[in-house]
């Protein structure tokens, strides 16, 4: 038993990354192909738009479903808004945050990107504190117009009457998932201005122009989409029920800021916070980068149900960074 | 999938077995089969007729099946008035005649003809109201203003060369 603890806290977490991602990105594009289907409500970008996904995005139902009259809330209609939250908790409880750190296929592909920025050479940013303090809020405000938009679909707003059908999925729209992923089932039939009505067009055109800022962000920032992504504000509100964690031990803590250093999202609380065991912020995807690149013996530890999975040891630092 | 009860129908390609989201839309090609108690019926009539009374009638091969492609039966006057949801709708019908004497309420044929309709509905094609060349000058236009946008603030933020002199009073 201590020979395979000995082995897993020695491995690099970069490289079992790296070969998870990949296989989740082919289950999530083509996992339909060999009648793959992992569920409807998955907490990550499954793009309904891909021919045969090997699963479904949450958020996609998520705005169908609130395309409802508020009179209906209390109805079976009603009630699928609840048991599609219940599924996305069934799969979102075993990854916690992970699913975007190491299942989504747009963080993946923003991955990808990553190393072949490096390989080109160019340096990356990260953003200001007070900028990054300001950036973090638009994923919430995504996620509550997300809601709001088709509930204004189906009920009446004083003044402006009922939206069209056309603001139906109105994230959907925006985001990269939907022009980008069916890019690989060889359809660019995303990569369109829809000219049928003034609300089309509007949101086909920030669809595009959100995708020809993702690729272009993805060769300056890491992980550039993730930090206005609804999904990752809407598992943050359930990230205390996550079985897998990842937790902190202040007391161990040197503050070298290493952790820090290796965060692609660039959370400062990694290394600043010494106080709370539980330092999984709504920006984090849990790919457990900060662990490996952690020098301190048991400082930060990932947890299933409270057991240690994967732990932060000095062999394993000068392991990895020999 | 044909019925073996059923003396005579039209069955359209399965066109959901390919796509959840499937929509049949102008410029498509459609597969009709006609089947007789679920064997394909050879030399069948297949006409299809759009709601601008646009009619085409086919002859069916070995497998009971004739290809049309869905015509273009959608033109509003003007642009504002044109709905990507609309639906066109077309009449399926096929004619079939069995040389066969029987009875039938007392009197005797020699003949029977069999008919039958299904309707059918689409939706304008994607090209007609989507462009690629808008999408993809967004797209790049965007691409090209973040890494221009990067790169001028990167340059910015370069701290200009500053020779120290420290005989040389500072300017004010």
């Amino acid at each position: 038993m201590n020979k395979i603890t000995k082995f897993v806290n020695n491995a690099s977490i970069k490289r079992f990354r790296f070969w998870f991602q990949i296989v989740a990105f082919f289950i999530i594009i083509y996992g339909g192909y060999a009648a793959i289907e992992i569920g409807e409500n998955l907490p990550t970008f499954a793009c309904p738009y891909l021919d045969k996904p090997g699963g479904t995005c949450f958020l996609m139902g998520l705005q169908h479903r609130f395309t409802l009259p508020f009179d209906q809330f209390i109805s079976f209609r009603g009630l699928a808004i609840i048991t599609s939250i219940l599924f996305f908790l069934a799969g979102f409880v075993f990854l916690n945050k992970a699913w975007c750190g190491y299942v989504c296929p747009i963080g993946t592909l923003q991955d990808w990107f990553t190393k072949i920025r490096q390989k080109l050479g160019i340096r990356y940013s990260n953003y200001s504190e007070k900028k990054f303090k300001k950036l973090k809020k638009i994923k919430y405000i995504l996620l509550a117009l997300l809601i709001l938009i088709p509930l204004g679909i189906a009920n009446s707003i004083p003044g402006v009457g009922k939206l069209s059908h056309d603001w139906g999925v109105p994230f959907c729209m925006v985001c990269p998932g939907r022009t980008v992923l069916p890019i690989f089932n060889g359809d660019f039939s995303q990569l369109t201005i829809d000219f049928s009505s003034k609300t089309k067009m509007v949101f086909t055109f920030l669809g595009m122009a959100v995708t020809g800022m993702f690729f272009a962000g993805a060769f300056y920032k890491k992980r550039f989409f993730c930090f206005f992504c609804p999904m990752s504000a809407f598992q943050f509100i359930f990230k205390k029920l996550g079985l897998l964690r990842l937790v902190k031990d202040g007391s161990k803590c040197t503050k070298c800021g290493d952790c820090y250093r290796a965060c692609d999202m660039g959370i400062r609380e990694i290394a600043d916070d010494v106080e709370n065991k539980d330092i999984v912020k709504d920006d984090c995807m849990m790919c457990f980068k900060c662990v490996a690149a952690c020098p301190e013996e048991g400082c930060l530890k990932v947890n299933f149900l409270s057991k240690t999975i994967y732990k932060a040891t000095e062999e394993g630092f000068y392991k990895r960074t020999k | 999938m044909a019925n073996e009860k059923v003396p005579f129908e039209i069955v359209p390609q399965v066109l959901w077995d390919d796509k959840f989201h499937i929509r049949t839309q102008t410029g498509d090609n459609i597969k009709l089969y006609a089947y007789s108690y679920g064997k394909p019926l050879e030399n069948a009539e297949i006409s299809v007729l759009s709601e601008q009374q646009w009619k085409k009638t086919m002859t069916a091969d070995k497998e009971g099946g004739v290809e049309f492609q869905m015509i273009r039966d959608y033109y509003p006057k003007d642009w504002a008035r044109f709905h990507r949801s609309h639906r066109s709708f077309m009449i399926f019908e096929a004619e079939y005649e069995v040389v066969e004497n029987g009875e039938y309420q007392g009197q005797s044929y020699n003949r029977r003809k069999m008919i039958t309709t299904m309707p059918w509905k689409y939706s304008p094609a994607q090209d007609d109201y989507a462009s690629y060349s808008a999408g993809l000058t967004v797209g790049a236009v965007f691409f090209v203003l973040t890494i221009g946008g990067v790169l001028f603030y990167r340059e910015r933020r370069r701290k200009p060369f500053l020779e120290l002199d420290f005989e040389k009073k500072p300017k004010k």
